[in-house]
């Protein structure tokens, strides 16, 4: 389940690397916006779950736009490591703005979905737990079609695999930039919307999403957005698994071990091209 | 580089005067402030000398000062050695780990490469934290002791209690970086790790062992960044698993890009300012971190190549622009 | 002739009165440190110490600040960012100590206090520390001071005391798992417990998961302790994220009882969870613990002054302060560390603190006393043993 997390922050991170070559570390942080704009939502209009998620989607896709315009594009031209900087303060700018905002205290986001229990194959599930499966799927569903059926996905995909070739193709790189990264953006605002009720929202919960979701994309393959995607779920289930049988303590080291290991042998990820 | 003319030599010799006379000249948080600078100066140079010279993005020297630092202090603390033997040890370690993320590392390029270093660093910091048993873990090592006073044959001992003397010992050990740095970039291992920064396949073509030079200069980096990290541990007399992970990485990448990557002074520059821009902020107290945030996109959209590729950029228009005026 | 005499005279007069107003108007101020995280993962522990400091300084000014030497004084509280790294820590005691001045810094944590172990003495601070590691007093450091119960000497004692309870109460606990929060505090807690809870006769520890600070979901360390079968299952942090534990103990279907350690309090739990999903659960009560009309006053005070629940580590910043002042005004003297130090004893006993902290020792340690909580339908009954 918690892989379903990761997957969708690293689709962010694996469209917005492919397209604009940047590393955006900021999408922990803007999941963690995401969660905030569904807490608020719920807080102030009851129950409607469904509302809140969208809010986070469409909020945060605006805060992407903006982003791209303002801090990632006048990078562009430079080398890839500045727009890394630039990330990293974007990150210190989202946190420390929704510290002194919101205040450090833990959030609870009381999902109508986070009381009933349901067992499936002997596992005992809340049903926000399944819903958070459900959504995720259904949008790297949609994001698998989009990127592949669509012709904004065909422009997309052109601009990550030659940014030269897409201009001379007569397609705006720029606009697609920012529709990129508005989508990456909304992927990772919804996904901390869907963390919200079963973990809680506060303002550092993106730095350890973020780590783990670069690492899922690596591990993928970058440029791969179904590695992202099976990526994630490996990455859940090596951590569920290591725990169990290996060690709990370790438990967070064994996905970045891994990580290392197959880098080693297989240098593209396991989905990347070659 | 540097430019070899008259004032760049006494410019170099001010600095190093001012940095000699500075603990006399300010208070015990400026001073403080410094002796941080240095050490951090340290690890800011041994990452630049793979992400600099040779154009590998390296996330993982937080871990390696950490193996120095933890090193050391535990072959004192718990080992009764000699705080110089640990040295050594300290700095083989680190460069065991280094060569070992090396050989890892071999096949890769850009991102891979970034988040590969980036996930060994984590594993590195968190072994450092859950094998407690030999590292106290989240406890921490406390109380390491200052550096085991050196018997000057005759004339008594050179004591390191204070932390004047291990301000200088930091100073020194940082200046010896420097000119080893110096000497290894203008050498044919320097022509090597340019090539390979430039494009690797070229260089392989032209001949360049890419293996021997890649894991050459990730030892010797992690070398140096371990000799920070004995070097921290000594001054802050405390260790935490806190010290060898992914802050003080990112914090040295910052440094090097802040400063000028590729530079001989973009490490030391960026590592001054970094350190003293958040201590001015405090001003803004609850701000403080917000404002840094602003202020690291500010520069990197206007200074891309770092304080030092700014001023070296201001130079070049400044010599250019007597020859276009002139008829 | 007249007149001026008389003009000059109402000068002077004038000039007296309002200096004396100024003088008697004028007070100084009282300037001491504290260091805590105030961003990062440990922004909100930080923040809600930071609040308890706060709370006591302006609840003293309000009364009219404090009497030291026969002069009046405000309190003022200097923060301090320590971003929970140690090397920033220093940063924070040298600007403090060097250019604010401050001859005492109050720290939330032993990853700040003891690096400025190294050099408080030399630059004059009294430390004071909520660190719980036992070093902190044991390293022949004239001006430390811990304001926190040492665990090393409290456990043992209060571990009897819960298996007294279960005695006399019939409720068969001998086995449990302990679930470790990744922090010195809850390291050293977990490991005081395990040593002292298998020295009861049939105690035995399962199995010990431990998680980092932040983490949100802990299926994968209840179901790898849940298989051993534990009686019940030891928590060591604060009641947020022990909430959580619990919700999703219950979810994995544990339904044994909760250990509490004293990080967090019953009162909190109950605003988070259920009744029926905490019956039973004992907690280390020091007196945070209890209702009494001082902490419920202070609770209330601090939830309508902030808005958010007050933690122990806010009635320690709390308690913390007051007994600084009281000492600085026993000593007399707000720069010469050696004499707040020494007054520091003195200054404790005399005031009633609602934690019941009492005798420091010389070495710097105090004892906070520590109680067995017992939750049942929603409500904290104490039991103290047979004294």
């Amino acid at each position: 389940m918690v892989g379903s997390i990761y997957a969708l922050i690293a689709m962010g991170v694996a469209m917005i690397y492919g397209v604009m070559n940047v590393p955006d570390f900021a999408l922990g942080a803007k999941a963690m916006l995401g969660g905030y704009v569904a807490f608020f939502m719920m807080a102030s209009f009851h129950q409607a779950y469904g509302a809140a998620l969208a809010a986070s989607i469409i909020v945060l896709a605006i805060v992407g736009l903006g982003v791209e315009r303002w801090i990632f594009r006048p990078v562009a031209k430079a080398p890839p490591i500045n727009g890394f900087i630039s990330a990293f303060g974007l990150l210190l700018v989202f946190e420390n703005f929704a510290l002194i905002a919101f205040g450090s205290s833990y959030r609870r986001i009381l999902s109508p979905y986070d009381r009933e229990m349901i067992n499936i194959l002997g596992a005992n599930l809340t049903m926000q737990r399944l819903l958070v499966v459900i959504i995720a799927v259904a949008l790297m569903i949609a994001m698998h079609l989009f990127i592949r059926y669509t012709r904004l996905g065909a422009a997309i995909r052109a601009s990550a695999q030659n940014p030269r070739g897409a201009v001379l193709c007569g397609i705006h790189t720029e606009r697609i930039a920012g529709i990129t990264m508005a989508i990456g953006s909304g992927l990772a605002g919804v996904a901390g919307a869907l963390i919200g009720p079963i973990g809680m929202v506060y303002p550092s919960m993106g730095d350890t999403l973020i780590v783990k979701a670069f690492v899922i994309t690596i591990l993928g393959g970058m440029g791969s957005i179904l590695g992202a995607i099976l990526g994630g779920y490996i990455l859940g289930l090596i951590e569920a698994l290591g725990a169990m049988y290996i060690s709990v303590d370790y438990k967070d080291a064994f996905a970045f071990a891994i990580l290392v290991l197959v880098l080693a042998v297989r240098p593209q990820g396991l989905f990347g091209k070659a | 580089m540097a430019p070899r003319t008259a004032t760049s030599v006494l410019a170099i010799l001010g600095v190093l005067v001012l940095a000699i006379a500075a603990p006399f000249l300010v208070n015990d948080y400026l001073f403080h402030l410094l002796v941080m600078a240095v050490i951090w100066s340290i690890l800011a140079t041994s990452l630049n000398l793979v992400m600099g010279y040779t154009g590998l993005l390296s996330l993982a020297h937080g871990a390696f000062f950490g193996m120095g630092a933890y090193t050391s202090a535990l072959l004192v603390t718990k080992c009764g050695w000699n705080f110089w033997a640990t040295i050594p040890a300290a700095m083989a370690v680190a460069a065991l780990v280094g060569v070992v993320l090396g050989v890892l590392t071999l096949r890769l390029a850009g991102h891979y490469f970034a988040v590969s270093t980036l996930s060994f660093g984590i594993v590195i910091s968190l072994i450092l934290e859950k094998w407690d048993d030999l590292t106290e873990g989240a406890r921490g090592i406390s109380s390491i002791p200052p550096p085991t006073p050196i018997p000057l044959f005759g004339l008594g001992e050179l004591r390191f209690e204070s932390d004047l003397a291990r301000y200088y010992l930091a100073l020194a050990v940082l200046i010896l970086c420097l000119l080893f740095v110096w000497r290894l970039v203008h050498s044919a291992i320097g022509r090597a790790l340019e090539a390979i920064r430039q494009n690797e396949l070229l260089a392989s073509c032209l001949g360049v062992n890419l293996v021997y030079y890649k894991l050459l200069a990730f030892s010797l980096s992690a070398a140096m960044a371990g000799l920070a990290g004995v070097l921290y541990s000594v001054y802050i007399n405390y260790l935490n698993p806190v010290d060898a992970g992914l802050w003080n990485g990112f914090y040295a990448v910052m440094y090097v890009v802040i400063g000028g990557m590729g530079t001989f002074w973009g490490p030391i520059v960026g590592t001054v300012f970094m350190v003293t821009l958040p201590e001015f902020l405090r001003v803004f107290q609850d701000y403080r971190l917000l404002l840094l945030g602003i202020l690291l996109i500010i520069m990197i959209t206007f200074l891309p190549a770092g304080i030092v590729g700014g001023i070296k950029a201001l130079w070049r228009r400044g010599m250019a622009r007597p020859a276009a005026s002139r008829p | 002739m007249m007149a001026s005499k008389r003009w000059m005279t109402g000068l002077v007069l004038a000039m007296a009165v309002t200096f004396g107003f100024a003088a008697a108007g004028k007070a100084e101020s009282f300037k001491f440190g504290a260091t805590a995280p105030l961003s990062g993962g440990g922004a909100d522990y930080g923040i809600a110490f930071e609040n308890g400091v706060k709370m006591a300084a302006d609840e003293i000014n309000k009364a009219g600040g404090a009497m030291i030497d026969g002069k009046k004084y405000t309190v003022d509280p200097v923060f301090c960012d320590d971003e929970f790294k140690p090397d920033k820590a220093v940063n924070c005691g040298k600007e403090l100590s060097a250019q604010q001045k401050v001859h005492v810094i109050m720290t939330s944590s032993s990853l700040a206090a003891f690096p400025m172990m190294g050099f408080n003495q030399q630059a004059g601070f009294v430390l004071m520390a909520t660190s719980q590691t036992p070093k902190f007093t044991a390293m022949g450091n004239k001006l430390a001071v811990r304001f926190s119960n040492n665990t090393d000497r409290t456990m043992g004692p209060w571990v009897n005391l819960i298996n007294q309870y279960l005695e006399k109460s019939g409720k068969p606990i001998k086995k449990v798992a302990v679930m470790e929060v990744n922090t010195e505090l809850g390291k050293s807690w977990a490991d005081n417990f395990i040593k002292a809870w298998t020295k009861l006769p049939g105690g035995k520890v399962t199995g010990k998961a431990s998680y980092d600070a932040n983490a949100t979901d802990f299926y994968p360390q209840l179901s790898a302790l849940l298989p051993g079968e534990p009686d019940a299952i030891v928590l060591t942090t604060v009641c947020q994220p022990s909430a959580i534990v619990i919700k999703q103990a219950r979810e994995l279907g544990f339904k044994g009882p909760f250990i509490n350690s004293a990080a967090c309090s019953g009162e909190e739990l109950v605003k988070l969870l259920p009744p029926e999903q905490i019956e039973g659960t004992l907690f280390e009560l020091s007196a945070w613990g209890f209702s009494n009309p001082t902490i419920d006053a202070f609770r209330k005070n601090y939830e309508a002054t902030y808005h958010v629940l007050p933690q122990l580590i806010s009635g320690l910043g709390y308690e913390g302060t007051r007994w600084l002042v009281r000492s600085v005004e026993r000593a007399g003297t707000i720069d010469d560390a050696a004499k707040i130090r020494a007054a520091m004893p003195a200054a404790l006993a005399e005031q009633k603190n609602m934690l019941n902290m009492a005798n420091l020792d010389e070495k710097g340690d105090m004892d906070i006393p520590m109680y067995v909580g017992v939750m049942h339908d929603g409500k904290i009954t104490v039991f103290a043993g047979d004294h």
